[in-house]
């Protein structure tokens, strides 16, 4: 059984920087991309705002192009009829909307020097601003790592094989770091930490969570709203149906006074519910 | 070198004699890289070192003082246990001993199983032969131990050529561990862990399915894979893929978190067509960041996340941010 391939974190503009493919093009075998600072990627999950949707299909052909923007830049994902899922949902889809993700790193080498780089998705699903924070802190957290992994291997003043093994080290890109050393003005990095402080930049003011069990919340709010037939729910008819779900009394009670704090439900008279 | 690095560096160097070089290169990446309190970057290092020459040493206890009663230059961590590793030694609590009599090729026999731990991981283990020593109540010191897979996670065995000794007092004991994917996916299975990650994919066989009635095994078109054909007892569960950037595992979430997760009840989901249950938890899992607790074991199958319990994570990443910033000036 083969390895799953992991499914790595980067910034729209490293990922669109990359033109250094890596692996024999043999049948089956995976093809990695080698970013600028040296992180092989052969699957990537991304999450950002789906800013737009093209038909790009002819003769019969299904082919969506989809724009997902993240603080640094722009990720262009392509799904046809090999996607059916990622087309039948890029093709319904309303934009702006919070996106993850997951799928293969491409490159299009039309002509020498011109290289195109793209997504092609196996799974893309809507998600909640919370999610985007998240990724965009932690896709900050691994480009750092990459960025000074990179440092590391120029400090060093080794090349090739040598680096390779001296970075087996610290990092499971050593490979990759010495490929990026040969290929790309590495000075680039200085510029990618000012990405990544920028990018941070744009999630400090995130607000935190509701407090409280982040999918208790989601799923008794959901059941205020599949309850409500117009004039709200009742208590005993929610905490009835929450137990049905595992949650108890207290949870119930908790999670209610949580949403009701985020105004995101209210008492219209005294034992009845509703959703703002 | 950060201000904060010098005088540490005269201690640690004192108390484990590693070389000034290794240290500042360490202390460095914990803390000036890595952001590391400085107590627990000194916790990480004397442990790492302590390791490698076999001790057991704790910061509290001042590293120097304690090193000068190593007692055994090759105690393992019970986290770096793997299967078919032989000639180990482990220093332990004891949770739960118990004489148990199991049936083997050979006959009945009575054996002592229960649980060992140290801060670093819970393991399950038998003892063959009759040891006392395990029901001390205090920490033992088990050498020439061998391992093997039990329930699909390392487990100890202490066998005729063990040597099982109390040690005095108990060792700090084991809280259930954050891990990274990558860590796991190296390893031979581990009891109680904790991860984060991110839902990649919801795998086949998720949803409805039927459950042998005798084995529990889940059929495959009305056939159990040991006892054929029968009528099949209806079940829900999901088999995800968990992925954190550094690793990749399945997932298992049972009845209980299936609805947890997905808000449906059995009888809602035998209501409505298969794929509908396994498109529901499409929609409300992909792309979704959880933790997660419980068992990473390693089959036929590969490895395993069986999860106990799952949770959106509520991280506040405006201040986490704020804080990584803070560290880039």
């Amino acid at each position: 059984m083969s390895e799953r391939e992991v499914a790595r974190r980067v910034f729209a503009r490293e990922f669109n920087d990359s033109n250094l493919q890596h692996g024999e093009p043999v049948d089956r075998s995976p093809n990695f991309v080698v970013t600028p600072s040296g992180v092989i990627c052969n699957r990537v999950f991304i999450v950002g705002v789906l800013t737009d949707v093209e038909n790009i299909g002819s003769e019969g052909q299904t082919m969506y192009r989809a724009r997902i923007s993240d603080p640094t830049g722009v990720f262009a994902v392509y799904a046809g009829e090999y996607q059916p899922s990622a087309a039948v949902f890029l093709s319904t889809a309303t934009t702006p909307a919070y996106v993850a993700v997951v799928g293969k790193a491409r490159v299009f080498n039309p002509e020498k020097d011109a290289y195109y780089m793209s997504v092609r998705p196996e799974e893309i699903n809507l998600v909640d601003e919370y999610v985007r924070n998240r990724w965009v802190y932690h896709t900050a957290l691994f480009t750092l790592q990459a960025i000074r992994n990179m440092e590391r291997a120029m400090e060093s003043g080794l090349r090739g094989s040598e680096l390779e093994r001296y970075m087996r080290a610290y990092t499971y890109d050593s490979t990759g770091i010495a490929r990026a050393l040969d290929h790309y003005q590495v000075a680039i990095m200085g510029a990618y930490k000012q990405m990544v402080m920028d990018a941070l930049g744009t999630i400090v003011d995130a607000t935190p969570p509701v407090k409280g069990d982040g999918m208790a919340l989601a799923i008794i709010e959901d059941l205020i709203e599949r309850l409500d037939r117009g004039d709200g729910v009742s208590y005993e008819a929610l905490l009835d149906a929450s137990q049905k779900l595992g949650y108890g009394e207290a949870a119930v009670e908790k999670t209610l006074n949580a949403l009701m704090d985020s105004g995101k439900c209210y008492e219209p008279r005294i034992g009845i519910l509703k959703l703002i | 070198m950060d201000d904060s690095i010098a005088p540490i560096i005269d201690e640690l160097k004192r108390a484990l004699g590693v070389d000034r070089d290794t240290l500042e290169r360490e202390l460095t990446l914990l803390i000036v890289d890595y952001k590391v309190p400085v107590e627990e970057a000194m916790r990480s290092i004397i442990k790492k070192h302590s390791a490698d020459r076999g001790a057991d040493i704790s910061p509290e206890a001042g590293a120097e003082e304690r090193l000068n009663k190593t007692v055994d230059l090759s105690i393992r961590l019970l986290k770096d246990l793997r299967n078919g590793d032989s000639d180990v030694t482990v220093l332990a609590n004891v949770v739960e001993p118990r004489y148990r009599e199991i049936t083997t090729s050979r006959g009945t026999v009575t054996v002592i199983n229960g649980m060992l731990e140290d801060s670093t991981a819970k393991v399950h283990f038998t003892a063959w032969t009759d040891s006392p020593a395990l029901f001390s109540g205090k920490a033992v010191l088990a050498k020439n131990v061998y391992i093997n897979s039990f329930h699909g996670m390392p487990s100890v065995n202490v066998g005729e050529k063990s040597i099982v000794e109390v040690f005095g007092d108990v060792v700090p004991g084991y809280e259930t561990r954050r891990c990274s994917l990558a860590e796991l996916m190296e390893g031979d299975g581990a009891y109680d862990i904790e991860v984060e990650g991110d839902v990649v994919s919801i795998r086949p066989g998720s949803g409805l399915i039927e459950r042998c009635p005798v084995c529990s095994r889940v059929m495959q078109k009305g056939q159990c894979r040991a006892h054929g054909k029968s009528e099949g007892v209806k079940d829900l569960r999901i088999k995800a893929i968990l992925d954190d950037g550094t690793g990749s595992l399945i997932c298992v979430f049972d009845r209980t978190l299936t609805r947890a997760l997905l808000g449906i009840e059995l009888e809602m989901a035998l209501a409505m067509e298969d794929e509908n249950v396994e498109e529901r938890a499409r929609t409300a899992l992909i792309g979704m960041p959880f933790v997660i607790r419980g068992n990473v074991t390693r089959g036929d199958y590969g490895r395993i996340l069986i999860a106990s319990r799952a949770k959106k994570p509520d991280d506040d990443i405006g201040k986490l941010a704020r804080e990584l910033m803070m560290g880039m000036r």
